[in-house]
């Protein structure tokens, strides 16, 4: 019996609920399976949840496979999908990666991890006025005016203010007093 | 022999037997009545547009006909799009999709041609949303139906099967909505019958698409 023959018949015992029919569509699929997405550049780990992933999806397909047509294309067509959602779903987590990485490690030209860590002591050694100052202009980027009406106070006192946690802050910096 | 793994170890037992899908054409020719009752009920239900006789209504059917003949074309196209190994070419995708806005024109423009009734400035806003909103909400049930049918399958692009079966659902009751609007009028045409259409064709897109990651997932 050649291999698409016997792929057929699995899924046709399989689609009748033979359950002894997965492990030998297993045994006889999955070794392709593994050389596709190996193809693909998947490795190691990744390749056995891709292709159980796979097989998973067949079995939630399995209606959808026609025994007059040839097994191949529909399980590849399958096998595709799942890689490209994984691609997807790792394009994701990348991403959001990265974002916690930029966040808390400050990549992309920011602050080192030690820096942001001085900065938070010398803002904790700054009056409460001057630490909301700070904060809403240099971590929120609100403009001087809009702090100002938002504190409901004089923009020139506002500026006096940052002015002076400023120097406060570069102080405490300087001498180490953090 | 390969062990099976954990993961689909329950699938080895039991597994309840499922029937194999009919063919694409086999189900698309199934759902052909309920695109019938679509087609065939609004003039039904609505009634005969009045400049039916000047028409000469043998060429409006025919092109009726030719229009509801290339809806049920998208929905052929769709189930066998929605059957994994089985999707149509991107090519043949985007000739079919092209021929349907082609026989769409065509028909606009064969009715212009005879009779071309504009609406009145006072009654165009309450004519635009009755020519828009009725047929979306009349192809709706059919869109769902026959995103029902392809989800039967495992379409692996649910985006494309969802816009080609509300592309389908819109084209099928368009056919049978020009056979009741008063207005042939193709700046009245464009602009409400196929701005329906389109919104049909994101609608199903945007259905099946939230369908696929809800039962999917």
């Amino acid at each position: 019996m050649d291999s698409e023959a016997a792929f057929r018949e699995c899924m046709t015992a399989y689609q009748a609920g033979d359950g002894s029919a997965v492990e030998r569509l297993y045994a006889l699929f999955s070794p392709e399976l593994r050389r596709f997405f190996s193809t693909n550049r998947a490795t190691g780990p990744a390749v056995d949840d891709l292709v159980q992933e796979t097989f998973l999806k067949i079995h939630s397909a399995r209606r959808s496979f026609d025994p007059a047509r040839p097994f191949r294309p529909w399980a590849f067509a399958i096998a595709r999908h799942v890689f490209l959602m994984q691609q997807r779903a790792d394009t994701r987590r990348v991403r959001r990666e990265a974002d916690v990485v930029r966040q808390t490690a400050g990549t992309n030209g920011g602050p080192s991890l030690d820096l942001r860590r001085l900065v938070c002591q010398a803002l904790g050694c700054l009056t409460e006025e001057g630490r909301q100052v700070i904060r809403m202009r240099y971590l929120a980027g609100l403009e001087f005016d809009e702090i100002a009406s938002a504190l409901g106070i004089r923009s020139g006192t506002l500026r006096v203010r940052a002015s002076r946690a400023l120097e406060s802050m570069r102080r405490s910096l300087h001498t180490g007093n953090v | 022999m390969s062990a099976l793994p954990d993961r689909l170890r329950p699938f080895a037992g039991e597994t309840p037997p499922v029937k194999a899908l009919r063919s694409p054409r086999a189900r698309a020719t199934l759902l052909l009545p309920a695109g019938v009752l679509f087609f065939a009920g609004i003039p039904l239900y609505f009634g005969l547009r009045p400049d039916i006789r000047w028409l000469r209504p043998l060429i409006l059917g025919g092109l009726s006909v030719c229009q509801f003949a290339i809806g049920w074309a998208l929905v052929y196209t769709s189930l066998r799009e929605s059957v994994p190994g089985r999707a149509v070419s991107t090519r043949a995708l985007i000739w079919l999709v092209a021929l349907a806005w082609v026989v769409l024109g065509a028909v606009t423009f064969a009715t212009a041609e005879v009779s071309s009734l504009r609406p009145s400035i006072a009654a165009w806003a309450r004519v635009f949303f009755i020519c828009l909103l009725y047929p979306i909400v009349i192809a709706a049930p059919l869109m769902m139906l026959l995103l029902y049918a392809a989800f039967r399958a495992f379409p692996v692009r649910p985006g494309i099967v969802g816009a080609l079966s509300g592309f389908a659902a819109g084209i099928t009751v368009d056919a049978g909505w020009r056979l009741y609007c008063h207005f042939g009028d193709p700046v009245h045409v464009f602009s409400t019958h196929m701005l329906g259409v389109a919104c049909l064709v994101v609608l199903g897109a945007l259905t099946a698409t939230a369908w696929a990651n809800i039962f999917r997932s």
